[in-house]
């Protein structure tokens, strides 16, 4: 009983947390192998998904104090299986109520919010999801149907913990419970497994499919506006952090919800620059020294990087959003446009927290902004891995 | 079987509102019993596999025995200040027969009125509390309630993470670690 009551409490990596860890890593290797065969089948995007996720682990964990870094893997191990099933489970249902346990194991570690307080995002999130596709689902009048797709979409959002669904951004909160944990690791899987299954199984129809459509975009116009102008004026270097993930969600958004072939394939994109490129730099920002100044030349690459601009991760993303926006109708283009210029505000004050990075942190650099390039110079066969 | 699905739709939604009243670990874990046992017998009412509703019973109650092992000792039911809560009961479950609508003419119907009622009291429980166990409680409740909405892997899954949620602690941290 003691053993049980000390369970998520102990700061040590215990013996719970090491099993967990291992269940985490073999839940991985048992979704990248398909086993059992018909219940957990992981589709070509979230493979790459998963790939991009697993340096971010090792980031985490390499970033670490020594003490820490058993406790950070095991972490990690457990937030990359929990990545793995959320995408690999075929049952929309199923993944809702795994969100339940995903949420309450990222919540239930040690942190100055309450458990409670903690969990409502997701908690909001599997109800929304579940509720929704149960109602889609239903037999009944037409009103029910666009119902559950409100509700999906909503889920969708919430999950990510986006506007509306902002919670309170602790200043020295541990990465694995803190935003990061859902907006810049788990949700990006779901973000991209959700609107795929919809739409490869014609699981909406026109109507359904257009309430989707308008509430990803909206809240996705809503997010990118709030990310742009939230990360350049609050004066909190955490907030300013989580808002420029605003950004990235915001035309991942838009790009689900304009159901276009480049749509999709930006939202892949970007989702991929999240795990990728934001999260780790966000972990790397957390770790410099407050006073120091990045060397001219790297500060110069670091807000070009942030910018959005070529030749790096989110100059593809702006690009095809813009094309599929303009496929639909060119006027949406304008506050596209604005909206992009508003958002490279903030990367000179981003850049500037990046600080001049030495030792574990100058490789981990080094390495984010070759994941960034990559992604940046050639989108088009990682959306061939991707199957986009 | 539509007797029997409709009786396990009020069971499902006395236990969650016996849990969503509830603010100590023996009222908790009645309450979470009580739904899992109600969201099992509607559910193999309504034709699911039996062994999945078997299972979801059995999550459920291995959940709540969990449930009782720490938190506030007692029942600690109907507090002062749990009348919204009483109130948001019947609601939901009114809201719940709006949402069904013409369903409640069949069994499956009627299994998902119990569902979605679980789901939503267990989430609007979620949503307000400030304590751990009540909040580890509603949690459980609300996947039993989503997993009951499903076929047999939600019902399954339900099962997994009714059990899973039962083996965190329940019991308050002092200070900021909560």
């Amino acid at each position: 009983m003691t053993a049980l009551r000390a369970w998520f409490r102990d700061p040590r990596p215990g013996w719970w947390l090491l099993l967990a860890g291992a269940a985490g890593a073999a839940m991985t290797l048992l979704c990248l192998l398909g086993r059992p065969p018909g219940t957990l089948l992981l589709p070509p995007p979230s493979r790459v998904l998963l790939a991009f996720s697993a340096p971010a682990v090792a980031l985490m964990v390499w970033l670490a104090p020594r003490g820490d870094r058993l406790e950070r893997l095991c972490a990690g191990l457990v937030g990359l299986g929990s990545q793995a099933v959320l995408a690999s489970v075929p049952d929309l249902l199923a993944v809702a109520v795994l969100l339940v346990p995903v949420g309450f194991a990222v919540a239930a570690r040690p942190g100055r919010r309450s458990l409670s307080a903690r969990v409502r995002g997701p908690a909001l999130a599997a109800a929304l999801l579940g509720l929704g596709w149960a109602l889609l689902r239903s037999p009944g009048p037409a009103w029910l149907g666009r119902l559950g797709a409100l509700g999906v979409a909503l889920g969708l959002v919430a999950v990510g913990g986006l506007v509306p669904y902002l919670q309170e951004v602790e200043d020295g909160e541990p990465a694995e419970t803190s935003y990061l944990a859902w907006t810049g690791f788990l949700a990006p899987a779901l973000a991209l497994v959700l609107p795929f299954r919809l739409l490869q199984g014609h699981l909406l129809t026109p109507d359904e499919g257009m309430v989707v459509g308008a509430v990803l975009v909206g809240l996705g116009a809503l997010n990118l506006a709030w990310g742009a102008v939230g990360a350049w004026r609050t004066a909190s270097l955490a907030e300013a952090w989580r808002d420029s993930f605003l950004v990235d969600w915001g035309f991942a958004l838009i790009g689900l919800g304009l159901f276009e072939r480049d749509g999709l394939a930006a939202a892949y994109l970007a989702m991929l620059a999240v795990l990728g490129v934001r999260t780790p730099l966000a972990l790397l920002a957390r770790t410099a020294p407050a006073a120091g100044t990045s060397p001219r030349p790297l500060a110069l690459v670091l807000v070009v990087l942030l910018a959005g601009a070529a030749p790096f991760s989110g100059f593809p993303v702006r690009l095809l959003v813009l094309r599929a926006a303009t496929e639909l109708a060119w006027p949406l283009a304008i506050p596209l446009l604005m909206a992009m210029a508003l958002a490279a505000a903030h990367a000179l004050r981003l850049a500037r927290a990046l600080g001049s990075p030495r030792g574990r942190d100058a490789i981990g650099l080094a390495v984010v902004l070759a994941v960034s390039l990559v992604l940046g110079l050639v989108p088009g066969i990682l959306r061939g891995l991707g199957g986009i | 079987m539509e007797a029997a699905a409709a009786a396990g739709a009020v069971l499902a939604w006395l236990g969650v509102s016996l849990l969503s009243l509830a603010d100590a670990r023996r009222g908790l874990a009645l309450g979470l019993v009580t739904t899992a046992l109600g969201l099992a017998l509607a559910a193999a009412a309504s034709g699911r596999q039996p062994s999945a509703a078997a299972a979801l019973a059995a999550g459920g109650a291995a959940g709540s025995l969990l449930r009782l092992r720490d938190g506030e000792p007692g029942w600690g039911l109907m507090r002062p200040g749990s009348t919204p809560r009483l109130v948001a009961a019947l609601l939901v479950f009114l809201a719940a027969v709006l949402l069904v609508g013409a369903g409640l003419g069949v069994p499956t119907g009627v299994a998902r009125l119990g569902a979605i009622a679980v789901a939503l009291l267990a989430l609007l429980r979620l949503l307000t509390v400030e304590r751990r166990s009540p909040a580890l409680g509603s949690g459980a409740a609300l996947a039993l309630g989503l997993g009951a909405l499903g076929g047999g892997t939600g019902l399954m899954a339900a099962a997994v993470a009714a059990v899973a949620l039962g083996t965190l602690s329940g019991a308050e941290a002092p200070g900021p670690g909560r």
